[in-house]
């Protein structure tokens, strides 16, 4: 490998989560640090500074939601969750807290990679590390012409009105990671709309059916039931 | 509710004891005359006694001082006794007075035409005293009064500030009643539902529909005392803010319900206190109860979730160890890779099965809060067939969902639960490769959702029993499941005021068909195209 290593902070205290974690992390190139409690992992990450960091919601001594809002009191490492709980109020917090994506367990190792794929190329993005495209983004048959604000689907054009194409650049800036309701209420139209998540649904609809090929069954646009939205390419 | 009564208590009430007193008295004429006439006699014996003294003294002394005290003595009985007793004083102290000490003595007889002016003013200035002495003194009885009222009234608020059960309310009650009227006293309190009700020996003194009448119809301002009047007892509502609290029903012993205007505003005070009294109480009892309900709540979630994640902990480190094994280097060989992918679809099943004992004990015990928001229903649908992803791999999925249904009040979480239980169902039911049908229309009752197959069907009779608890059907491959996923099922839906039922097709397979009701959806405010 020319990169230098990516290193990894994990912070869980599951023996047994955190050896299999660990051992995917590491057959896939990663350096992996290991901490088995809150305290011992925000000194990990303190001193290491590693390009992400791995957070179990469920520590013994600390509030996971509290770890993240003291994380990102003082750095910009992506954090991906992990939860072992179906409550979906838990990860919606440690988003909305500063955390760039969740997992929840059992997961397997291709979810696992593909989450990291998508919250380390976010990180390269915003640092300008990653060229985009020409301002072209492609998922599925659909086009997505960010420089024209034009988007098509199997070659013909999509008209999609001001608010589903601005929800559209949002899933397409942040694609293969989750945006909560109200980030993306806010984004699109403001504070005030936090509170009224039936009005994204509803544009969501919309997008859908003139975007996935099967609305009901969409391939990219996809639900996090009570969380959010997601774009898989 | 607390249902309690009191009786205003006679001994030691001062007022009471007072008018019974005289009410033995008056069982003896000669006392009774005797008794009415005492302030009188008392006039008589003091003006009598004063011109006993004076007389040896006329001598010495100057008529007008002889005047003055005649005077002093008027003012002194005005002051202390009632009217017609300083009426009498006067006129007998003139009477006296010109009689003993205006010359020609022992005779009523005037000789100088002076005199008769002195008489009449004598008169006039004793009137005048008398009059006057009689407003200090009636204002003094007043104030009195007045301060006694305030006083039992301070006390009243003292003490039921401080209670903090209802029947702690009777107590300080009984006391006030007893202090400021004589009466019996009885407090009804009504139940939950707004009926006074109770079985106590009190009871027949009290006219209970006449209360429950007084109870439902005296809202917002106190009425009229009179038209509260029933058998000689007075009726009066408790009012709170909300509604009325109970009813104090006051038999007065003497007065047949008739109060004094000073009684009247003292009740008033008080009664519109106890009300107030008792609806913080009622609104504290409430309080508390919600804080209980919340409290054991939080301790049930906290349990649940605590076993949730106790059982799922090593399962998912399970599953994610099969998986590591699977993709690790250098690769395993295929029957290795083959049994693991077995070890990892029986993981998953049992986490299945773990999640709906958990889910149906959360509804067992009706903890479930559900998080209402307006949903779109294809949505929900569609992340339930993107979570039910490996099962109903190999089956053909329809979705027919017209974008006229319009939004639906609901848990998305449960619901999503709802539509995957029941496709899991189906695919432990029917054969790989058969057709699963999902339809969803606008009806007068409801949005109607069909969950179809064409598989074998459901047992003839069955279409019940497959909604009870650990019920199962006979499944495909052997999958068994715990047999909660349909019952899963039923709870949600009941929860969101809908239906479920299932049946068989005329063309074959099963059909459950579940009915939403249809809310007050909220209006969304659409752009409109442009060309981007």
């Amino acid at each position: 490998m020319s990169e230098p290593q990516q290193s990894v902070v994990l912070i869980e205290d599951e023996k047994m989560i955190r050896r299999y974690v660990a051992m995917a992390l590491s057959a896939n190139g990663f350096k992996v640090w290991e901490s088995e409690t809150a305290q011992q992992g925000l000194m990990e990450t303190a001193s290491r500074r590693p390009d992400l960091i791995i957070l179990d919601l469920g520590l013994p001594d600390r509030d996971g939601v509290d770890v993240i809002r003291e994380l990102r009191l003082w750095c910009e490492i992506p954090i991906l969750v992990l939860s072992v709980c179906t409550e979906e109020m838990q990860k919606v917090a440690a988003l909305d807290a500063g955390a760039d994506d969740y997992l929840t367990k059992p997961f397997g190792v291709p979810e696992l990679h593909a989450r990291i794929r998508a919250v380390l190329r976010r990180r390269a993005r915003r640092d300008g590390h990653e060229e985009n495209e020409g301002g072209i983004f492609e998922f599925g048959d659909v086009q997505v012409d960010m420089v024209h604000r034009r988007v098509s689907r199997g070659g013909t054009p999509v008209h999609l009105t001001p608010i589903e194409y601005h929800i559209l650049t949002l899933l397409v800036a942040n694609v293969g990671l989750v945006l909560t309701h109200r980030f993306i209420l806010q984004k699109v139209w403001g504070p005030d709309y936090v509170e009224r998540p039936h009005y994204l649904r509803v544009f969501m609809a919309g997008l859908r059916r003139k975007i996935e090929e099967n609305s009901s069954n969409p391939k990219h646009l996809m639900t996090e039931t009570g969380i959010g939205y997601r774009l898989v390419r | 509710m607390f249902e309690s009564s009191w009786a205003g208590d006679r001994v030691g009430d001062h007022l009471a004891c007072r008018v019974e007193d005289s009410l033995k008295l008056m069982k003896n004429p000669q006392y009774a005359i005797l008794t009415a006439i005492k302030d009188e006699l008392l006039v008589i014996a003091l003006i009598g006694m004063t011109t006993v003294l004076l007389l040896p003294l006329h001598t010495h002394l100057l008529m007008i001082n002889i005047l003055m005290v005649y005077l002093i003595l008027v003012f002194l009985v005005a002051l202390k006794l009632h009217g017609r007793a300083s009426i009498l004083a006067s006129f007998l102290s003139i009477a006296i007075y010109f009689y003993f000490f205006v010359p020609p003595h022992s005779s009523f007889e005037i000789i100088e035409l002076q005199y008769l002016l002195t008489l009449a003013l004598m008169l006039l200035i004793a009137m005048i005293t008398t009059h006057l002495a009689s407003g200090l003194r009636n204002q003094v009885v007043i104030a009195e009064n007045r301060e006694r009222c305030i006083r039992s009234l301070y006390e009243l608020a003292e003490e039921l500030t401080g209670i903090a059960s209802p029947n702690q309310i009777i107590h300080p009650c009984r006391r006030f009643v007893s202090d400021n009227f004589d009466a019996h006293g009885v407090l009804i309190f009504p139940d939950e539902t707004g009926k006074l009700s109770g079985e106590a020996n009190w009871l027949n003194l009290v006219n209970l529909p006449w209360a429950q009448r007084i109870l439902d119809e005296n809202m917002g301002t106190l009425p009229d005392f009179r038209t509260c009047l029933m058998e000689g007892s007075l009726y009066i509502p408790l009012q709170g803010s909300e509604k009325n609290q109970g009813i104090m029903v006051l038999t007065l012993k003497q007065t047949d319900g008739v109060l004094s205007g000073e009684q009247e505003s003292l009740l008033r005070m008080s009664v519109t206190f106890m009300g107030l009294v008792l609806e913080r109480l009622a609104y504290a009892a409430r309080e508390r109860k919600a804080l209980l309900e919340i409290d054991s709540e939080r301790l049930r979630n906290a349990l649940l979730a605590s076993l949730s994640h106790d059982l799922r902990t090593p399962i998912a480190a399970m599953a994610g160890m099969a998986d590591a094994m699977q993709w690790s280097f250098p690769p395993l060989p295929q029957t290795h890779q083959t049994m693991l992918g077995g070890i990892r679809d029986q993981i998953h099943l049992i986490l299945s099965d773990v999640d709906k004992l958990l889910d149906m004990a959360r509804l067992h015990q009706d903890i479930v809060t559900l998080h209402k928001e307006w949903q779109v229903l294809e949505e929900v649908v569609g992340s339930a067939l993107k979570t039910s992803g490996d099962v109903l791999r190999g089956y053909i999925i329809d979705v027919t969902m017209g974008s006229d249904i319009p939004l639906l009040e609901m848990d998305a979480t449960m619901v999503e639960r709802v539509f995957r239980n029941l496709l899991e169902n189906v695919a432990r039911h029917t054969p790989v490769g058969s057709r699963i049908e999902l339809a969803a229309h606008v009806a007068e009752q409801g949005v109607v959702v069909h969950v179809m197959d064409n598989g074998p069907g459901i047992p003839q009779g069955q279409e019940e029993a497959i909604f009870s608890k650990f019920v199962h059907g006979k499944t495909i491959a052997g999958t068994g499941g715990v047999g909660l996923g349909l019952s899963i099922v039923r709870a949600v839906v009941r929860a969101h005021g809908g239906s479920i039922r299932a049946e068989n097709r005329k063309e074959g397979g099963a059909k459950f068909e579940i009915i939403f009701p249809l809310g007050k959806p909220p209006t969304v405010i659409c752009d409109t195209e442009v060309n981007l």
